[in-house]
């Protein structure tokens, strides 16, 4: 109980400025908006249902790659981070706390999306528990490497610039918004190594929208799972709390 | 005795060292100390003579490259987790979230510790009430002063009740009536706990500390009460006269001459001296004032003038 307090209070204390910045909100929501809307011009219906179920992917891994280094940078650059250093806030927690307080402050959109899709037919309510946990998986994997960002990098703007570099490549580049299908057969390995490929296709899957074999599920859910422990692992023992 | 161990000694630090860019640059070059239970401690140097490096060696926050540090015992090293618990602290240049109430920012720092929900917002409220934060309790970070904004990271640290606070130039910035005002707050609200205060203001450690240590070129020059460190000085009085007014080898002749800022302060051997000195003075016609040895002349006399004649910038 007294880890749960501990929990809700860090993830309180991050949460709550995000809370009060409505242009923040609407800055983390305009690129996945945005590649609807373009898709949508494009492709059509069909292409923008393809990015409306990338959206779910890119909401739970930019929060973490994305907003939580900058984050983090801005508490480390004001000293903030050093209050908690010496304290007996661990960095697990500290870190729990970030991660959970970016999950919490885009949970209303996910649950929009998700809401969205369930009332369309886009999903089955029996579909809904496999892909949150596909969005927490993701969620988790972007926390890791977004926290690690921020605790290997000191300056703001490189801490901006590798967040954005980081969103791009796993995000926008790879078959998230768009089908991976539209990658000629001989290149599909590639975005195959990043979670979010296999998030966004194990997410198609439940909706309908693609079609795999239960090998490929099953290396979906390996490769994601896969990521997500190495990135926690990786963060654990690089990440620096105390600089040596 | 709150993790304490019933240890007398808050800090103890023996040849502590650290080397920054692969042992290019040279921060502190074997510092020992040691700062007493309930002891209010101010380290004072000029800009990058480490008194930050060495705070934050002992707030776990840096490695030493060598040497040993312990709070109430416990090696800050290999006993992180038992001295973080013991710490309460204000890093240098440290603001607060601008987007969090005062309330907030308070509270959930207590909880996220580990205090209970009901515990710390009794705290809070106790806190702000001392340090004058009352009526500021709901308001949020961005629309404080920035003596209310150093004052919310005071309170933060100061309501953890911890036994050791380490406060890294807590009044930096602060104009002089605020700054009183938050020593005066400081030594309310430490209630027994030690406290390690850096701090660039002779002013500040004589009016609060219990003992105080210069610092300067990575070393302790100096460490003790107003009294022991008048002592190190070359004398317990000076004569300033203006530069010239009288040669140069007179004056040395009295005692140790400084200089500073287009003056000659002579710092008579004994009583003996100083009458021969004024004598000389006054039969030369010329225009003096005798001044009583300041914690400022002591720090100059053992930073920059004892140790190799440096200019204060060159102990970076």
């Amino acid at each position: 109980m007294k880890t749960l307090n501990r929990l809700a209070a860090m993830t309180l204390m991050f949460l709550r400025p995000a809370l009060r910045s409505p242009l923040l909100t609407l800055l983390v929501s305009m690129l996945p908006i945005s590649f609807i809307v373009i898709f949508q011009m494009i492709g059509g219906a069909e292409l923008s249902r393809h990015a409306l179920y990338g959206s779910l992917i890119v909401f739970s891994t930019n929060v973490g790659i994305v907003s939580l280094p900058q984050l983090a940078n801005a508490y480390k650059n004001r000293s903030l981070q050093d209050m908690f250093v010496a304290s007996p806030v661990s960095p697990m927690l500290y870190a729990a706390g970030m991660g959970l307080s970016r999950l919490a402050w885009v949970a209303p959109g996910l649950a929009i999306l998700i809401g969205a899709l369930v009332y369309t037919g886009g999903l089955t309510l029996a579909s809904v528990p496999g892909v949150l946990l596909v969005v927490v998986v993701t969620w988790f994997t972007g926390t890791m490497i977004g926290f690690s960002t921020a605790t290997l990098f000191d300056s703001p703007q490189t801490v901006g610039m590798v967040a954005n570099m980081l969103g791009m490549l796993f995000s926008v580049l790879p078959p998230v918004y768009y089908p991976l299908e539209l990658i000629p057969p001989a290149w599909r390995w590639l975005p195959m190594v990043l979670p979010t490929t296999n998030a966004a296709q194990l997410v198609r899957v439940a909706g309908g929208l693609a079609e795999t074999t239960p090998v490929m599920l099953a290396v979906h859910w390996t490769i994601l799972f896969a990521f997500a422990f190495a990135c926690g692992i990786f963060t654990f023992r690089k990440a620096h709390w105390r600089q040596s | 005795m709150n993790g304490t161990g019933g240890n007398d000694l808050a800090i103890r630090a023996r040849e502590v060292t650290r080397t920054y860019k692969n042992g290019m640059v040279t921060a502190l070059r074997g510092v020992d100390l040691e700062v007493r239970r309930g002891e209010v401690f101010c380290l004072l140097g000029p800009n990058g003579a480490g008194k930050t490096t060495f705070t934050r060696i002992l707030a776990t926050q840096l490695a030493p490259s060598s040497g040993t540090a312990e709070i109430f015992g416990h090696d800050v090293m290999k006993e992180t987790r038992q001295v973080r618990k013991l710490l309460g602290s204000v890093p240098q240049a440290s603001f607060p979230d601008f987007q969090l109430k005062v309330r907030e920012h308070i509270l959930y720092y207590l909880v996220a510790r580990g205090m209970g929900w009901r515990e710390a917002r009794q705290a809070t409220r106790d806190i702000a009430e001392q340090l004058g934060l009352a009526d500021k309790f709901d308001a949020t970070i961005q629309d404080l002063s920035g003596g209310m904004k150093r004052r919310v990271l005071l309170c933060m640290a100061l309501a953890t009740r911890s036994p050791l606070m380490l406060l890294d130039e807590p009044t930096a910035g602060l104009d002089v009536l605020l700054r009183r005002e938050v020593w005066r707050n400081l030594m309310q609200a430490k209630a027994g706990s030690s406290v390690l205060l850096t701090t660039h203001s002779m002013e500040e450690a004589e009016a609060i500390a219990d003992r105080i240590g210069i610092i300067g070129g990575g070393r302790m020059v100096g460490c003790g009460t107003m009294a022991e460190l008048r002592k190190l000085a070359p004398g317990t009085q000076k004569v300033v006269f203006t530069e010239g007014a009288l040669p140069r080898e007179q004056l040395e002749g009295f005692g140790y001459l400084q200089e500073y800022a287009g003056k000659w302060a002579v710092y008579p051997a004994d009583r003996e001296a100083l009458q021969k000195l004024l004598d000389t003075a006054v039969a030369a016609g010329v225009e003096t004032s005798l001044m009583h040895t300041s914690l400022e002349d002591v720090f100059v006399y053992l930073v920059a003038d004892k140790h190799g004649k440096l200019k204060i910038g060159e102990l970076r």
